[in-house]
């Protein structure tokens, strides 16, 4: 069983990435988390679990809308750090939980490259396809998962 | 003369981003300037022509540790306008709510955010190689407050329950029940965290301050009281903007609150602490005064112990609600439909959190001011640094930058509340003109 996780927030800009992945998912009734991004939280969504998804808006340099795909037990994750409202995210919290032994046995981190982290913006069209494209692609993992 | 300067241009370990400038001139401290990116008053302004009972859920969203902190605001606020009482129970159960809030916000804090400075950790991911009990005792009191809040609130973040008039949906007393065991061991590990901070290294450094905190009178404050300070202040909740006012300045885009004609003041633990201490519960008390602590405490580097001391409480005060628990009659009274203007100031983790709200006879918002508890203590926390600075002149540049982090640390600023992705940056150079 694959335990989604999405991060973000709404009402800051382009941080509502994770959230309209989460929303898309739901609406094809696939059930997901949702985690404000924050360390501690984030080690609490994914406890218990083997096989883990994250999805957060991610500033790396590339392109906004790129997504990312990294290996929670290999990558170092880049630019989550400032894309979470509480300087101290995704990256963080696959370090602690290496050091804390927490880290799920299967975990799988999808950055969307984000433009812009602007309170009270939406989110920006090519982040919002990205974000719709990934969803998609995420739903055909979970169901591919469940039918093995 | 010798001129240097201190500039951290990301400080960690802070919710948001901020940047601090520190300049000193031989034995002399020049310029501090806490550099605060200012929030386009985004949710204000979202606020206006919105139905009022959206803005719990709204305001909620400001931040992501403490959104029952702006609901309980709301609310209050809101049923100040329309004149709505919510029944006893519903009292009660918000109590119990913003202890949940208290104790995942302070456990945080205390352990992941604030420790490393005294222990001598960049931060919690390289301390828990060493104290791996210390993170761990964090994320299982972060997580009684977050079942707490997942119980009452109806799911894990952004909680939808509180509504004005009481809650849209309240629990059971079975499923209260089921808290209490893991309560008790917040409690007692509460108080081993009391223990433990007392006997950290507190550097030598003391302020006169104007401490602001809520009052009420058999409780320690959480969401009412009138609005005291340790310099005769007595007011309530509707007259906080004739005595407060934020000003303008231009190194920060942010607002600077004051007290009008008095300045800088301080709100959250330390205040509440030294305002309330006899309205702490036996167990919160014996644990502080175990810890050596004297009233009233104006070492803000003592604030972790007062946060402890404050987890003590947080833990004991919901055993306590769920205790009294009986469910409400009525989950959530019907607010009339009309025009009116409310005022509320609730203890938010960090400190008082202002709400105003003017509301129309169809119900829909106005006007909405907040002002969160960082915006007030940003003034103080720059009149600290100008202090402690000075003490630091002969520091090494590293050491010196460090401390004044720490310095930051001891205020808990969310600044992602009172502004957007502040980046705090402490800089620091020595330039060295002549001598």
């Amino acid at each position: 069983m694959i335990r989604i996780i999405c991060c973000g927030n709404r009402h800051r800009g382009d941080d509502g990435a994770g959230v309209l992945v989460a929303e898309w998912l739901r609406d094809a009734g696939i059930a997901v988390e949702m985690c404000t991004g924050e360390t501690t939280a984030l080690l609490e969504s994914w406890s218990g679990a083997a096989d883990v998804i994250v999805v957060d808006a991610v500033r790396t340099g590339a392109a906004p809308g790129t997504v990312h795909a990294w290996n929670g037990w290999e990558a170092q994750i880049p630019g989550t750090r400032s894309a979470s409202t509480h300087g101290f995210g995704v990256g963080e919290a696959i370090a602690l939980a290496r050091k804390l032994g927490r880290l799920p046995a299967k975990l799988r981190i999808f950055g969307i490259e984000a433009s812009s982290f602007e309170v009270g913006t939406g989110v920006s069209p090519k982040v919002k396809e990205a974000a719709e494209n990934l969803a998609q692609e995420l739903a055909a993992v979970y169901r591919g998962s469940q039918n093995r | 003369m010798k001129t240097r300067t201190i500039r951290v241009d990301t400080l960690a370990r802070v919710e948001g981003e901020g940047s601090l400038y520190i300049k000193m001139t031989g034995e002399r401290v020049a310029d501090v300037k806490l550099k605060i990116y200012e929030p386009p008053r985004f949710f204000e302004a979202f606020l206006r022509g919105r139905h009022y009972s959206e803005a719990p859920d709204i305001t909620a969203r400001i931040c992501g540790i403490c959104p029952i902190a702006y609901q309980m605001s709301a609310v209050h606020a809101l049923e100040r306008a329309l004149e709505v009482r919510p029944d006893p129970s519903a009292r009660l159960l918000r109590r119990l709510f913003y202890c949940a809030e208290w104790i995942e916000s302070h456990a945080l804090h205390v352990y992941m955010l604030h420790a490393p400075d005294f222990l001598g950790y960049e931060d919690a991911i390289t301390m828990a190689a060493d104290h791996r009990e210390l993170v761990e005792k964090a994320l299982r009191l972060k997580k009684i407050g977050n079942r707490i809040m997942t119980l009452l609130g109806g799911r894990e973040i952004h909680p939808i329950s509180m509504a004005v008039g009481g809650f849209h949906r309240t629990p059971t007393k079975t499923q209260l029940k089921e808290l209490v065991a893991d309560l008790e061991w917040g409690l007692q590990a509460s108080l081993e965290t009391v223990d433990w901070t007392a006997g950290l290294e507190f550097p030598n450094f003391e302020q006169d301050y104007e401490f602001v905190a809520l009052s009420y009178p058999d409780e320690y404050p959480l969401n009412e009281g009138r609005l005291v300070s340790n310099r005769g202040l007595n007011i309530d909740a509707s007259e906080y903007e004739d005595h407060f006012s934020e000003v303008h300045v231009k190194h920060s885009n942010a607002l600077q609150s004051v007290l009008r004609g008095r300045g800088s003041y301080l709100v959250g633990p330390l205040a509440r602490f030294n305002l309330n201490f006899e309205k702490l519960p036996a167990v919160a008390r014996e644990s502080a005064m175990r810890a050596g602590l004297k009233l009233p405490v104006k070492n803000p580097f003592r604030s972790i112990v007062v946060r402890s001391v404050e987890l003590v409480f947080a833990c004991a005060e919901a055993l306590r609600m769920i205790r009294e628990y009986e469910p409400p009659a009525l989950a959530k009274v019907e607010a009339p439909t009309r025009a009116g203007i409310g005022h509320a100031i609730t203890e938010a983790p960090r400190g008082i959190l202002y709400h105003r709200y003017a509301v129309d006879d169809h119900g829909l918002i106005l006007s909405a001011k907040i002002v969160p508890p960082t915006s007030q203590n940003q003034k103080r926390i720059e009149d600290d640094l100008r202090e402690y600075a000075a003490q630091l002149v002969a520091w090494p540049q590293q050491e010196a930058t460090w401390k004044c982090e720490q310095a930051i640390r001891n205020y808990d600023p969310c600044i992602s509340c009172a502004t957007h992705f502040l980046t705090v940056t402490i800089d620091r150079e020595e330039a060295a003109n002549s001598e």
